[in-house]
């Protein structure tokens, strides 16, 4: 039986007008567009060039002095470091003679110029910084034997950033947006886990009555409508990935085969966020669903530097659990770490993450859809 | 005979409103049982709560004499359902919905496809096999409804108001179709709020309102409960206050009204009524136009009961 419903949920999706324009023609012509809208940068391989970077410094910082000492010499050198007064700083950061202010004190702080193509390299090295700086304060409060280790780790974390920069990756600020774009269509295929949940509830129409009345457990339709839905955002996705790599002449790096389980595990948690969403018990129309599935996959999306790049950025530095739990930034991080990275550590975190919050969706959409019966229908 | 559907005690509310209460219900295998009311009055919530669709806060109910539960798939792989909406999916043709819904109840694709088939031939929509719903009038869309619901060869069919915004042919066909069916042995509950299609084709009914119970029996039965006889309506102008008493207290007559130059009055019993009526309109030299004799309908009975008709709350 749980064929049947495959068959005829591929079907109902493939007709389906909505479906078709929200999971595969709107992000193919948000791509189309964009590309259209950055003109031909992606033809062309930049050479990636020492960052220069204005250093402030508010107080002694002797490590992060010893460490920016470190990546701002040799041939490989990362930044080209200037220590210089606030106002003059302010002053190259908006001539563009710098592409960011870091001012150095107790804390380490970053301003960036968010239109330039170096700003992620700014951006990363930061992260890494101060990610290392709080593991290493932590372990000399709790754990001071483990010091010299630790400060082999942070050497060997922040010159990440050089390989990084080493790497073939495309390092363009702009590909950003087109993670954004993969992102977006992952989950907007929310709309679809809407779509489905929605017509299998007794209390939300009458094909959901009629299901209601089969002798079928639920569990067996909506495992089939998953597979089924799940199976054919995937496909979309791919097609989309190669519309954008092979069309389009994107450079998403080298490592392309990771690229598809991204999209894999992405789409998955694009229907699983929607099959929450129609099962929740309010809003309870059509048309409210629909919309809270657009205002919140738009935010998600925004949040993860689809209209802008930095956003994703200031909320690691504030709120980084958020970044942990939205689907979008991790997707977007996924494809940033293959790019960016010579490891896949970071790249399989965030693939971890997300099938948790994916599996973590299906099992509360489960627990909200086992109700067989209702208080009004 | 056996019943079918047991009801017994049936609380139901909606918040501050009781939906139905303390409703019972038997129907035995083989009928055509019609649940007559006006919308609203519980209706679609009594095949909802024997469905299973609902909560409800106290009774019970049996189906095929066991207990009736969310889960009692026994049961329900003998139950077909005619929803008041149509439910079908605009994506799929005629005939894959007809087997996407039949494919709910029967596993054997084989056994499925000739289901199929005998239900598209049934509700004669083989010429529109292919077509999606879309493209369907509002009658063959329902009789699609119906395939739907009948595919698998149902014991107990379930037909909730499925004559609602049909043109006359498209109903006449459901209405015969639905006899079909019961000649084929299916037992039927049928709901409306159209009395003539109850009359022409349920066994036996029930009239309901509030969510309670008002009456039971067979149509002859219903109407042998209420005193009205015969109803007499006459086109005629100019009827004068005192000739309106006057033909009010003729002998068997019991209720008189005279509006828009139309003189209805209604009788318990007796035989001649109309000549009586009449002669007297003749002897007091009013002339008059077209003369009907009624037999009572089941909206006499419904308007006797409640003091409504069943039509103005429709």
């Amino acid at each position: 039986m749980f064929f049947h419903y495959f068959k005829y949920t591929i079907k109902t999706m493939l007709r389906s007008k909505d479906t078709m324009f929200w999971s595969f023609i709107f992000p193919v012509a948000l791509a189309t567009f964009m590309f259209a809208s950055f003109g031909n940068i992606y033809e062309t391989t930049e050479k990636t060039n020492p960052v220069p970077v204005a250093i402030v410094e508010e107080e002694t910082n002797e490590a992060f002095t010893t460490v920016l000492d470190s990546i701002s010499e040799g041939d490989d050198k990362l930044l080209i470091p200037t220590s210089m007064k606030e106002k003059e700083a302010t002053k190259a950061l908006k001539d563009e003679t710098v592409d960011g202010i870091i001012y150095v004190g107790t804390k380490v702080k970053l301003v960036i110029r968010e239109e330039s193509s170096n700003a992620t390299i700014l951006s990363m090295f930061l992260d890494r910084y101060v990610q290392t700086e709080e593991t290493i304060t932590s372990i000399m409060k709790n754990n001071p034997a483990g010091v010299p280790a630790a400060l082999e780790a942070l050497n060997e974390e922040i010159s990440s950033c050089s390989e990084a920069n080493k790497c073939n990756g495309n390092q363009d600020n702009l590909i950003t947006y087109f993670y954004a774009v993969f992102a977006m269509s992952c989950l907007f295929a929310a709309f679809n886990g809407v779509d489905r949940i929605f017509h299998l509830q007794a209390n939300q129409g009458s094909l959901g009555q009629r299901r209601g009345v089969a002798p079928t457990h639920k569990s067996i339709i909506i495992l089939a409508e998953f597979i089924a839905s799940h199976l054919l955002q995937f496909v979309i996705e791919i097609i989309t990935f190669l519309y954008m790599w092979k069309v389009l002449g994107i450079n998403f790096g080298e490592k392309i085969l990771p690229v598809f389980l991204i999209l894999y595990v992405g789409s998955a948690c694009g229907i699983a966020l929607g099959m929450l969403i129609g099962a929740l018990p309010k809003p309870t129309s059509a048309a409210g669903k629909i919309g809270l599935t657009v205002s919140f996959t738009m935010t998600l999306s925004v949040m993860a530097d689809l209209c802008a790049p930095g956003i994703k950025y200031f909320i690691e530095h504030n709120i980084p659990i958020i970044n942990r739990i939205n689907p979008a930034a991790l997707i977007t991080d996924a494809f940033y770490s293959l790019n960016i990275y010579d490891t896949y550590t970071r790249f399989f975190q965030n693939m971890a993450y997300l099938s948790v919050i994916t599996i973590l969706l299906c099992v509360i959409s489960y627990i909200m859809l086992r109700r067989n019966r209702y208080a009004s229908l | 005979m056996s019943a079918v559907i047991e009801v017994n005690n049936l609380v139901k509310r909606y918040k501050e409103l009781l939906a139905l209460d303390h409703f019972n219900l038997t129907i035995n295998e083989g009928e055509i049982f019609g649940l007559l009311g006006p919308n609203g009055s519980g209706k679609t919530t009594t095949i909802n709560c024997i469905l299973s669709l609902l909560n409800y806060d106290k009774g019970t109910i049996k189906v095929f004499g066991q207990d009736m539960k969310p889960n009692s798939y026994n049961i329900k792989k003998d139950i077909g359902v005619v929803m008041q909406d149509v439910a079908v999916f605009d994506e799929l043709t005629v005939y894959e919905n007809i087997d996407y819904f039949c494919g709910l109840y029967i596993k054997d694709s084989k056994l499925r496809k000739q289901y199929v088939e005998e239900a598209i031939s049934f509700v004669e929509l083989d010429d529109f096999k292919k077509f999606r719903p879309k493209k369907l009038s509002g009658g063959l869309l329902r009789r699609l409804n119906i395939a739907c619901g009948i595919a698998h060869k149902p014991k107990l069919i379930f037909f909730d108001e499925p004559t609602v915004a049909v043109d006359p042919q498209s109903r006449n066909k459901i209405l015969e179709g639905i006899i079909q069916l019961n000649k084929e042995g299916a037992t039927i509950v049928y709901t409306s709020h159209y009395m003539e299609e109850v009359e022409q084709i349920c066994s036996r009914i029930l009239i309901m309102d509030k969510g309670r119970s008002l009456a039971s029996g067979t149509k002859e039965e219903l109407k042998n409960m209420i005193k009205c006889t015969e109803n007499l309506s006459v086109e005629v102008a100019g009827l004068d206050d005192n000739a309106v008493k006057d033909i009010g207290n003729l002998i068997h007559a019991y209720g008189v009204t005279y509006e828009e130059s139309v003189l209805k009055v209604s009788f318990e019993g007796g035989r001649h009524n109309l000549v009586r009526v009449l002669d007297y309109l003749q002897s007091h030299d009013y002339s008059f136009g077209r003369v009907f004799s009624e037999v009572p309908t089941l909206n006499d009975v419904f308007l006797e009961i409640t003091g409504t008709e069943l039509r103005d709350n429709a």
